[in-house]
């Protein structure tokens, strides 16, 4: 225990001095193993993982679904989606804000970025929300706690990286974000009636759509519902693997992109660049994070937490509340990607042994991760917003993201409960 | 110099790394549909597997360049400018040093072997000795790049759309 306790602590010092996080903890990783297991399989073990974390076909998936996510960033398929969700709640107290939760849950079927979603939800839904005279509060806080659905709903960034770091299957992981996803759609809408109902100045109505407008408005967002369908119908339909998918579904938005014309020589490389940026951002990240578990992993720490919760007969449910109180908590301090990545490897193993199923771990490290993208002081969703809208306070948006983080924190206990919201489609489909 | 050697960095490895990314799609796009009419891509697994770390190991400088790692910046409010700064320099050293340690490494126990063996993918038998140094020179290049940053103060940065 003492070994990787010392690890933990040489990586935080150096995270918090300002090593980027991958390195810290492949630094500690290397330099741990080295003491422990002398210095020459300490080097062997991060040759190897430098060399094969790039030769594994299955870790394609991640260029291919960010390249994706950013192709339908610049479709403009967001547009449609919203207009749509407009037309049919619009007129209800609070229905735009509504409008953006719902276009933004659309958004996230075809994109698996929740920073991306709320960047492209404020530009097409906060000027509609404006011109009617919503308050900021409302608009920025349905945008960005709405944002945070494009992780939940598969594809999704987070998803792929906790099944690459604990080797769960990654098609099962985004066959179960898919009803959580809608229990969190209704709860995010019915924070908005509550929020309409404490002052119903935040979110007046806007004139009702008639029926052809919405059935004209529908009509337009076949494109959004075909990428879903391509992808997803294909990975489920058996036709093609997750990383398969990643690249027709790539593909698809490259042609959707180019058939509205929205692309030109320079927003297609700026997209390819971006791209291959993140990606070799992730990687990085993936290869400090494995040769920091191959140090974890050869130290008694995942056992000895093992132990401490048998000796002492603790509830498993007790733990798993604890770990998500936890994970609470951090979030609001820290930025998500590093949390998971430095906590899943402590957290997976104890979870498991316990007797819980790992894909549904994976729904709630999802959860966790989209309560810490807003929640104050730290959350990258808000300042996404708050970076697009310079003219709003962040003081107004941390004001206006509150009910959202409260539906958020019951959504969490829900699902922690129930289990069986996340793991009845992928048992369903037989996965 | 500086300037100009930023400039020719991004060309160079931003214009490969848009081509291999897009090659990448097309490969993984026509790979599918060709195995359902039954003509799969000889070596198309392979090939995608090469891509793929020579787009990880491109994309290395430039997201370094760029100052796009993920770094807590949790206590940075409670920093003074000449603080932050000098600790930036501090991490950009030590960043230096892993990356010539990681690449020391990788090239003693991986690219030596991988050369001697004369390893070869399976199907295709495309030599991996070149890809090897790729690898290892997009790495050594990463390590010069946090060189440059210890002497250029921190602006503020962005996370990107990872997530």
């Amino acid at each position: 225990m003492t070994p990787a306790l010392i690890g933990f602590a040489v990586m935080l010092v150096l995270a918090f001095a300002r090593v980027p996080i991958a390195l810290a903890m492949g630094l500690t990783g290397f330099g741990g193993l080295a003491i422990l297991k002398g210095i020459n399989p300490s080097m062997s073990s991060v040759a190897a993982t430098v060399w094969e974390s790039g030769f594994q076909i299955t870790l394609s998936v991640i260029p291919l679904f960010i390249l994706m996510g950013n192709f339908v960033t610049k479709a403009g398929m967001a547009r449609e989606l919203y207009r749509a969700a407009h037309t049919f709640v619009g007129h209800f107290r609070g229905g735009l804000a509504m409008a953006t939760v719902m276009a933004c849950a659309g958004f996230g079927a075809i994109c698996g970025s929740s920073i991306a979603t709320a960047a492209t939800m404020t530009k097409v839904a906060y000027p509609s929300m404006k011109e009617i005279g919503y308050s900021d509060e409302l608009s920025t806080g349905s945008i960005a706690a709405g944002g945070t659905l494009g992780i939940l709903i598969p594809p999704s960034t987070i998803m792929v990286i906790y099944g690459i770091m604990t080797e769960t299957n990654i098609g099962k992981l985004f066959a179960a974000g898919v009803i959580p996803g809608l229990v969190a759609t209704l709860l995010l809408c019915l924070a908005v009636q509550f929020i309409c109902w404490r002052d119903p100045a935040a979110g007046p109505r806007d004139k009702r759509a008639t029926w052809s407008e919405r059935f004209v408005a529908i009509r337009d967002i076949w494109g959004v519902v075909v990428l879903f369908a391509l992808v997803m119908g294909g990975i489920y339909g058996g036709l093609f693997t997750a990383t398969e998918g990643a690249g027709v579904g790539a593909f698809g938005a490259f042609l959707f992109a180019l058939v509205r014309r929205t692309l030109t020589w320079k927003i297609l490389y700026d997209v390819l660049v971006e791209s291959a940026r993140t990606t070799a951002m992730l990687f990085l990240i993936l290869i400090g994070a494995l040769i920091f578990a191959n140090f974890i992993n050869f130290t008694s720490m995942p056992n000895d937490l093992k132990d401490f919760v048998a000796q002492y007969q603790i509830h498993p449910m007790m733990v798993m509340t604890a770990i998500c109180i936890i994970y609470v908590i951090l979030g609001t301090a820290m930025e998500e990607l590093s949390m998971i990545l430095l906590t899943v490897p402590i957290f997976f193993p104890l979870v498991v042994g316990l007797g819980f199923d790992p894909v549904w771990f994976g729904i709630i490290i999802v959860v966790v991760v989209e309560i810490g993208l807003i929640s104050p002081p730290v959350g990258m969703n808000m300042f996404v917003v708050r970076s697009l809208l310079p003219q709003v306070s962040t003081a107004t948006i941390f004001r206006g993201v509150t009910p959202f983080v409260v539906a958020d924190c019951i959504r969490l206990a829900i699902l922690v409960a129930f289990p069986v919201i996340s793991l009845w489609l992928p048992n369903m489909l037989n996965l | 110099m500086m300037k100009q050697i930023d400039f020719w960095l991004n060309r160079i490895l931003g214009v490969s790394g848009a081509v291999i990314l897009f090659v990448l799609m097309l490969l993984t796009t026509v790979d599918v549909i060709g195995r359902k009419l039954d003509f799969p891509i000889r070596g198309g697994v392979e090939m995608a597997e090469i891509l793929l770390a020579m787009i990880i190991f491109a994309g290395l400088p430039l997201v370094t360049e760029a100052r796009q790692h993920i770094v807590i910046d949790t206590l940075e409010g409670f920093m003074s400018r000449a603080v932050r700064r000098g600790l930036d320099a501090f991490a950009n050293a030590l960043c230096a040093f892993t990356m010539f340690g990681m690449a020391w490494m990788f090239y003693a126990k991986r690219v030596t072997r991988v050369q001697e063996a004369g390893d070869t993918t399976s199907v295709l038998k495309i030599a991996l000795t070149p890809v090897a140094y790729f690898l290892l020179v997009m790495i050594v290049v990463t390590g010069l790049i946090h060189v440059a940053l210890m002497f250029v103060p921190p602006a503020d940065e962005d996370g990107g759309t990872a997530i």
